[in-house]
Order: C-alpha cells, then sequence, then structure tokens
C-alpha cells in the first residue's frame, strides 16, 4: 500500500511502525486489536514459560468455557456502548433470569426455560431503553437502577434460596458438549460471527457507529438514532437473559445471587478490547480479545496458585495498564498522523471565518 | 510598558479630562492561523460617550474588543490609555486600567443567588467561611449605584434575561470603571427591556464613563450613541458623530465591499413550487414566515445574528418542532417530526456548524452514504460493493480531495469535508437542499468550486435554500432572497432588486421609510434629553414583493 512506504519515508522506521499500527489506513480500530493481541500473546508466553499446565488444549478450553457469557453478552454490550449508550443491569439481569430458568425448567422444560428467560432479560432491556432513550435519564444511573431491581426480583421470586433441582436436558447447554466442545464455548463462537456480521454489515450496526460517534450530526443525517439504542438495549438485556439461562444450566441450579459483578466484568473486557466509553468506536473481536486476556491472567494465576485476594489487585493493575499503555500509544500515533497529514497536504486547515477565534490545540 | 507604570496611569486620573481621548486604537491587526480578522482597526473613545461600533457578521467587531480586553494579543498596531502606550496582555491588566466587557452570552450562575453572583470571585472570607452579610451589603450597595432594582436573594436562575442582563452589567462593574464594553446587550431583549438597558447605559455615561456599544440594530445607534465607528473587512471605515449622519450613509460604510468572486449568475429557476411555507411558527424564534421555493432556483435566506436563519433552517428540515403553519412539498402537506422525516420526503441538510454533521472518525465513504441506508439497505443488510461505488462517484463528481475514500474525514479540508455534506445528499438525489452557512469557514478556491456544485445542481433542477453570513456572496448566487429579522420576513427580494443597501436597511431597521430618523437628523436630535425619549418599537414591516 502507498501510504505505508509513504509513512515510513516521513517519520522513520519507530514512528512509522506506530503510525501504521494505530492509525491504518481505516481509522484506528484495527489497530487497537493488534496492541491486544500483542498484550495476549506476551500474557500466553509468559504462562507457558511459568508452568506448562497453562498451554494444554484442555486448559485453553476451560479458559473459554469461563468466560463464554461474558463474551456472550459483550457482543451486544459492544454495540450499545459504540452507539454511546451503557448498560450496567447486565449482572442482575443474569441473576434474575437463572432463577427464573431454573423455575420454568422443572415445571416446563427446557425451550421454555431459555426462552422465558431471554424474553425476561428483553423486557429489562426495553424498560432500560424507556428510561434512557425515552424519559432521557442518565444511562449508568438508569442501568444501575434496574440492575438493584433485577436482583432483588431473582431474591423475591425464590425466596433467597437457590433451586438446586433442574432436569438433566436442561444442563446441556451449560455443560454439554458437542464435537469435542463445550456447549457454551460453541454459542459463544456463533454468537460472536452474528454479531460481527450485524456491526459490519448492517443497518443497525452502521446506525450504532454513527450515533455513537456524533449524536447530532446522526440525528440530521437522518438516523434513527433513538430506536438504534433501544434496539440495542433490548438486546442486551436478551443476551443477559439467556447467558442467565446458561449459568444456571452449568451451574445445576438457579442461584439467585449468581452473577456479583458480572457487569463489571463485561464492561472491563469491553473497554480493554477497545471501545471507547464516548462511543463510536468498538469491536466484537476487540472485545473477545479484552476477555481473553482477563481469563487467561486469572486462569494463569489460578494455576499458580496466587492467593484470590491477590488476584483481584492483580486484574485492577491490569485494566489501569493495559488503557493507559493504549492512550499513550493513541495520542503519540495521533500527532504523528497529523504531522504525515498536515505535511501531505499544504493547504491550511480550515479555520472558522467567523468572529470566534480558532480553538488553540 | 510594565504593568505599574499601568497602575500607576489609572491612579493618577480622577476626573475624566474633558475632551482627551480616553483610548486610542490605531492600526490594530490579527490573523488567526492564516485567517485575517483584522487589518486596520483603529478608533478612539473619550470619556462619557457612547461609542456605537457597527459592522457586518466578521466585519471584526468582536476582535477588536477582544484584543481590548485582553482575550487575544494584537499582531501589531498600538494602544494609548490616555495618551500613553500601553499594553493589556491578560484581563487583569484590562481590569486595572479600568475596562471592563459586557458578553453577549450570559456568564451568570443559574443556582446562586443575585447577591452571591455579584461577589462572586471577590467574596472575602473569615477563617475560610465566606462572609456572607458583609458580601450582601457591598451587593446591595452596588445595585443601589446603580439604581438597578435586583431581589438580592432570589436565585439567579428565576431571572428574567433582561434581568441577568442588568445583573451581569452590575458584576461588570465593579471597582473603579472607566471603559465599558457591552457587546450586543439588546439581543435577546424585548423593547420594554431594551428601554430600560439603554436608560441605565445612558446614566453610566452622564457619569463620566466611556461606552462602548455594539450592536446590530441601527435605531440603538441613534437613540443612545454620541459617535459611530465602522468596520468592514477588518478595517475601520471612519468614525463620526451620531448626530451628524443617517442610516442610509452607515449602511454605504457597512457594505462597500464587492464581492471577490466572479460568477455568472444563470437563472436556472421553473415555475414549479417545490416548497410551500404558509405561516410558519416555531418556539425557537420564527413568526408567521411564509414563503415558496422553485424547481432550481436558490433562495437566499439572510438575517443577522439573532434572526431566526438557522431556526428556519432547522424547522423546516424537522429538526426543531413546529408550532403552527403549514408546510407543502410537492404539493402534498408536510409535518416533519424528525429529519428522517424531513429526508425521506427530499429534503437534506447541511447544517450550520460543521461539526454538527461530519462524523470526523468515519470514513469519507461513511460520510457520504450515512443517510442513503434506504438505498443501499433496504432490508438491513447493506450492500458494501454498491455502498462503496456510490461513495467513490460522490467523491469524483464533486471532486472531493482525498487519498481515497477510505480515509477518515478529518484529515480532509474544511471545504472538503464540506462537499461531502453535500454529497451525502446528492447521493439520493434530495430535490430540496437546506444549507447553513455553508462557505463559513472555507478557503476562497473551495468557495469557487463550491458555487459551481450550487450551479450543477440547480441545472439539475435542485431547489437550493441557502443562508451566508456574507451578504455579497448571497447577492451573488440567489435568484431570491428572503430578509430575515427577529424571526419574521422583513423581505424577499427578486434578484433585480437586490443591493447591500436594500438588504442592510431591510435587516437592521425596522424604520419605515417617512421616519425622520432615517435622514439627516436634525439639531434637536441631537440633544440629549431629546434622544432619551423614544425608543424604537416600531413593528412596520417594511415588505417588498
Amino acid at each position: 500500500m502507498t501510504d505505508v512506504s509513504e509513512t515510513q519515508r516521513e517519520a522513520g522506521s519507530a514512528g512509522a511502525w506506530l503510525v501504521r499500527m494505530l492509525v491504518g489506513t481505516r481509522g484506528r480500530i484495527g489497530s487497537r486489536t493488534a496492541i491486544n493481541l500483542l498484550i495476549l500473546a506476551l500474557i500466553w508466553t509468559g504462562l507457558a514459560l511459568m508452568t506448562p499446565r497453562f498451554l494444554t488444549v484442555e486448559n485453553l478450553s476451560n479458559v473459554l468455557r469461563q468466560i463464554a457469557p461474558i463474551v456472550i453478552v459483550g457482543s451486544f454490550v459492544t454495540i450499545l456502548m459504540v452507539s454511546r449508550a451503557f448498560d450496567l443491569s447486565v449482572g442482575g439481569v443474569l441473576a434474575l433470569s437463572a432463577s427464573t430458568a431454573a423455575l420454568l425448567a422443572n415445571e416446563f422444560g427446557t425451550v421454555v426455560a431459555v426462552g422465558g428467560a431471554m424474553l425476561l432479560g428483553g423486557v429489562v432491556g426495553l424498560l432500560n431503553a424507556g428510561l434512557v432513550v425515552g424519559i432521557g435519564l442518565n444511562a449508568l444511573i438508569a442501568t444501575l437502577a434496574t440492575m438493584y431491581i433485577s436482583r432483588g426480583s431473582a431474591l423475591l421470586i425464590t425466596g433467597g434460596i437457590p433451586i438446586y433441582q433442574v432436569p438433566r436436558d436442561f444442563t446441556v447447554i451449560g455443560q454439554g458438549y458437542a464435537w469435542l466442545i463445550p456447549v457454551p464455548v460453541l454459542i459463544m463462537f456463533l454468537v460472536v460471527g452474528l454479531m460481527t456480521v450485524v456491526e459490519r454489515r448492517t443497518l443497525l450496526g452502521q446506525y450504532a457507529v454513527a450515533t455513537g460517534s456524533n449524536p447530532q450530526a446522526a440525528h440530521l443525517a437522518g438516523v434513527p438514532t433513538r430506536a438504534t439504542q433501544a434496539i440495542l438495549f433490548t438486546l442486551s438485556g436478551a443476551a443477559a437473559g439467556f447467558a442467565g439461562a446458561m449459568t444456571a444450566s452449568r451451574l445445576g441450579s438457579g442461584i439467585p445471587t449468581a452473577g456479583v459483578g458480572f457487569e463489571f466484568e463485561v464492561i472491563v473486557a469491553t473497554v480493554l478490547g477497545g471501545t471507547s466509553l464516548l462511543g463510536g468506536e468498538g469491536t466484537v473481536i476487540g472485545m473477545v480479545l479484552g476477555a481473553l486476556i482477563v481469563g487467561s491472567v486469572n486462569n494463569g494465576m489460578n494455576l499458580l496458585g496466587v492467593q484470590s485476594f491477590w488476584q483481584t489487585v492483580v486484574l485492577g493493575v491490569v485494566l489501569v495498564l493495559a488503557v493507559s499503555l493504549d492512550s499513550a500509544l493513541r495520542s503519540r500515533a495521533r500527532q504523528l498522523g497529523m504531522a504525515i497529514v498536515r505535511r501531505r497536504r499544504p493547504e491550511p486547515q480550515a479555520v472558522p471565518m467567523s468572529d470566534e477565534p480558532p480553538s488553540r490545540t | 510598558m510594565s504593568a505599574s507604570d499601568d497602575r500607576e496611569a489609572v491612579v493618577m486620573t480622577s476626573a475624566p479630562v474633558a475632551m482627551g481621548e480616553l483610548l486610542s486604537l490605531s492600526g490594530i491587526s490579527k490573523s488567526y492561523g492564516g485567517v485575517t480578522a483584522l487589518v486596520d482597526g483603529s478608533f478612539d473613545v473619550r470619556p462619557g460617550e457612547i461609542h456605537a461600533l457597527l459592522g457586518e457578521n466578521g466585519a471584526g467587531k468582536s476582535t477588536l474588543v477582544k484584543i481590548l480586553v485582553g482575550a487575544h494579543h494584537r499582531d501589531s498596531g498600538t494602544i494609548r490609555w490616555r495618551g500613553d502606550p500601553v499594553e493589556i496582555r491578560s484581563f487583569a491588566d484590562a481590569e486595572r486600567l479600568g475596562i471592563r466587557l459586557v458578553y453577549q452570552k450570559l456568564n451568570v450562575i443559574d443556582d446562586l443567588t443575585v447577591a452571591r453572583n455579584l461577589i462572586l470571585g471577590r467574596e472575602r472570607s473569615r477563617a475560610g467561611i465566606i462572609d456572607l452579610a458583609e458580601g450582601r451589603r457591598r451587593a446591595a450597595s452596588s445595585l443601589a449605584a446603580l439604581g438597578i432594582d435586583l431581589d438580592l436573594d432570589a436565585r439567579a436562575g428565576s431571572l428574567r434575561v433582561a434581568e441577568k442582563q442588568l445583573l451581569e452589567i452590575a458584576r461588570a462593574l465593579s471597582g473603579e470603571v472607566h471603559l465599558l464594553i457591552m457587546d450586543e446587550p439588546t439581543a435577546s431583549l424585548g423593547d420594554q427591556e431594551v428601554g430600560r438597558l439603554l436608560a441605565l447605559v445612558r446614566r453610566l455615561r452622564d457619569q463620566g464613563m466611556a461606552i462602548v456599544f455594539i450592536t446590530h440594530k441601527l435605531e440603538e445607534v441613534f437613540d443612545v450613541c454620541d459617535r459611530v465607528t465602522v468596520l468592514r473587512d477588518g478595517r475601520t471605515v471612519g468614525s463620526k458623530m451620531v448626530a451628524e449622519t443617517d442610516a442610509d450613509d452607515l449602511i454605504a460604510m457597512m457594505v462597500g465591499r464587492r464581492f471577490g468572486h466572479r460568477i455568472d449568475k444563470q437563472p436556472r429557476s421553473t415555475d414549479r413550487v417545490v416548497l410551500e411555507v404558509d405561516s410558519l411558527c416555531a418556539d425557537s424564534g420564527i413568526t408567521d414566515v411564509s414563503f415558496s421555493a422553485h424547481e432550481g432556483e436558490v433562495l437566499g435566506i439572510y438575517g443577522l445574528l439573532g434572526s431566526g436563519r438557522t431556526e428556519l433552517i432547522r424547522a423546516l428540515f424537522g429538526a426543531d418542532p413546529i408550532g403552527s403553519g403549514n408546510v407543502v412539498v410537492n404539493g402534498r402537506p408536510a409535518r416533519f417530526r424528525s429529519p428522517r422525516d424531513a429526508r425521506d420526503r427530499g429534503l437534506g441538510l447541511v447544517p450550520e456548524d460543521r461539526a454538527s454533521g461530519v462524523f470526523e472518525y468515519l470514513s469519507v465513504a461513511k460520510n457520504l452514504t450515512v443517510s442513503s441506508d434506504d438505498i443501499l439497505a433496504p432490508r438491513g443488510w447493506v450492500r458494501q460493493g454498491e455502498s462503496k461505488r456510490l461513495a467513490q462517484r460522490m467523491s469524483d463528481t464533486l471532486r472531493i480531495r482525498a487519498k481515497s475514500v477510505e480515509v477518515p474525514i478529518w484529515q480532509l479540508s474544511g471545504g472538503n469535508q464540506q462537499k461531502a455534506l453535500i454529497g451525502r445528499w446528492l447521493a439520493r438525489d434530495s430535490p430540496i437542499l437546506l444549507m447553513d452557512d455553508p462557505t463559513s469557514g472555507i478557503d476562497v478556491g473551495a468557495k469557487e468550486e463550491f458555487y459551481r456544485i450550487i450551479d450543477d445542481l440547480t441545472t439539475r433542477g435542485t431547489t437550493v435554500i441557502m443562508t451566508s453570513s456574507e451578504l455579497p456572496e448571497l447577492l451573488a448566487v440567489s435568484d431570491r432572497l428572503i430578509v430575515l429579522r427577529e424571526g419574521r420576513i422583513a423581505g424577499i427580494l427578486d434578484r433585480s432588486m437586490m443591493s447591500q443597501e436594500r438588504v442592510l436597511q431591510l435587516a437592521m431597521t425596522d424604520l419605515a421609510d417617512g421616519d425622520p430618523r432615517r435622514t439627516v437628523r436634525t439639531p434637536d436630535a441631537a440633544d440629549p434629553d431629546s434622544r432619551g425619549v423614544t425608543v424604537s418599537a416600531g413593528n412596520e414591516e417594511a415588505d417588498e414583493g
């Protein structure tokens, strides 16, 4: 590509590498994925050197199984966050739908249980949409409220006591295998594939990006910004509902206190994966890498026998390191990119002709 | 000159010198990153006078003021204060000299009381605790000194705009003030409130204060001002005693600018009416607007800041709610509840502020195709190939200069970004294009291209409805021109009727033709007492065909 050679000539080799990684020709997203792949490779190499038990098919399959619910819900939350919205309720929805699914499975069977859990989650998502898009509440607060409401409801409908007995066929989606692949992992792959197509090829994905990158411009361009966010809220609720059913299935019981902190695990994976909290950018694949980084670190520390209290601390540190590394690299890349653009295009940047002075940068 | 000298200069003075100049500016220039805002700004202010600063949008008034209060530093020229050259490098410097500015935008803090707003930043405290009683006393005495009647304990947020304006003035007048600059203080006030404000301004003048009064309303110049300085294209055209001039004279000074582009305007307009607007009112400040637009026509909309031109465009596009009135598009009634509705009926919008139009971080291609989703993805699936081809075609048609349509649009120059915004609607052949000040902030070459694009569009039968803050440009491109004033239509001019003088008269004054203030002023009108009586509140509309 001409871009690469030109870049190298102009910015020197180290700078050029950064620009290529971070600015690229298509914006800034592919680049973040590259950094995450690098980080993941480093972590895996380190863990493989520290313990022979890490890099085995069985263990990696464990890692995948652990991150499956995060990735399934994260696939939807990512696109929701790309549209500049936010969902903290998914942990509460997971608990509520896990309990509900266990109850329904005993009464009506697996299909109704899974369907009911997704429906319930979708209803909470619709409620989120109503509060945020309809009434205009802050998404953070509104979904925090619905998180409490759904978590409390889980305790109410179960009386606080886990539902221990579930029919055997219900346990398949959480514990079963299909051609040696754990069912949750298979579902995870399907969801990731589906949502990658949605974000790249469908209007919903395009609308989310447009809405998130500039809500006002999107509105004036005729993008149905409100409907987009409402649909995404509903979908992410339904996904959390499904994750609840899967969790109940994996545990073989409906535990009303399940999924504490789940919403944060989802957000950590999403943000680590390069989704901006301000919307407009982020990819499902990036989120998968984010989840893999967190999952691998957790798993590795377990294998190494690190005390679990320490594991929580390490997780926080990893998050800070990853995000600050990214922001440092990115601002540097933006400067380099700008310098190159400026040199290539000698005409001056547009300056408003009005009385307002241009902003000094 | 050092800051201490400045302070000395202030302290030494006591009563205003009778005829000596308080402030004089000569040859002030200023440019912002290659764009010249001020070439030769010169004027002087005497103590005890109200000095009007007049000029079209972008003439350089605000830049001059910003230099005076130390917000920006001049590139060249001299500022003299009581005859001595001074450097004003910061707000603090200006304040030390006794210069204060009342901004056009109100900076009152709504959640504090009137008293707290008045002493904001000047609170005195005892052991770290603000002495509110003392502050309240100070606030009360400063209001009393100005003869302003406001409830000290009222929340500032509960005040009306006019009261906030008075509060703002009172706040500016703390300490020793010799020169008060007011930037369009009456822009958002009703007639009665304007009267109150002007009375206060007169009182301040009578106390010996010098006042620089920036306004777009000519009748205010004649009502309260003693002298007037006109700026045009960053240069001072001249200063005159108000008593020795009239409206036509001032307008002639303000225009005179020749349009820098050669346009051989071909009329492309047909008889077919594509848009009819009847008695449109909107809460955003549009009152009883009626007009129609023809196929292939360029319909210009001119108005000064606050005239409602942006609001009119937004209301037409469904971006702001419409209160009452009818809009008919291609013979069918239209009531748009969102821009999407407007889009579906064939309208397109290039918004006033480029930042609310472009998606900076998205590719040029995405920016070009975002509004064509119904064409490119009829069942929700985006047809990638077709999407790419459409973007490429638009980019070629409009000659958008980008390395490829895949680069993020922030890498493009302002003019090319603007072309992409037009391309967005061209991509779906929108027959009615609304453009709000589309050439602001783009360079000369890009403007030339823009005019060519407009001509191409109208040749294809597209109707272009556009505003501009540059009147010469509108006169050059428009088939007809709507002049707005305070949310109402002040006149609709055919091409043969258009002249800068005529348009500015409509846009700036609501003086009827027979009004004496339009002609040379009689000596008694210059008398301060008689001058203080009338506040123009004419509702007569000068309507033109």
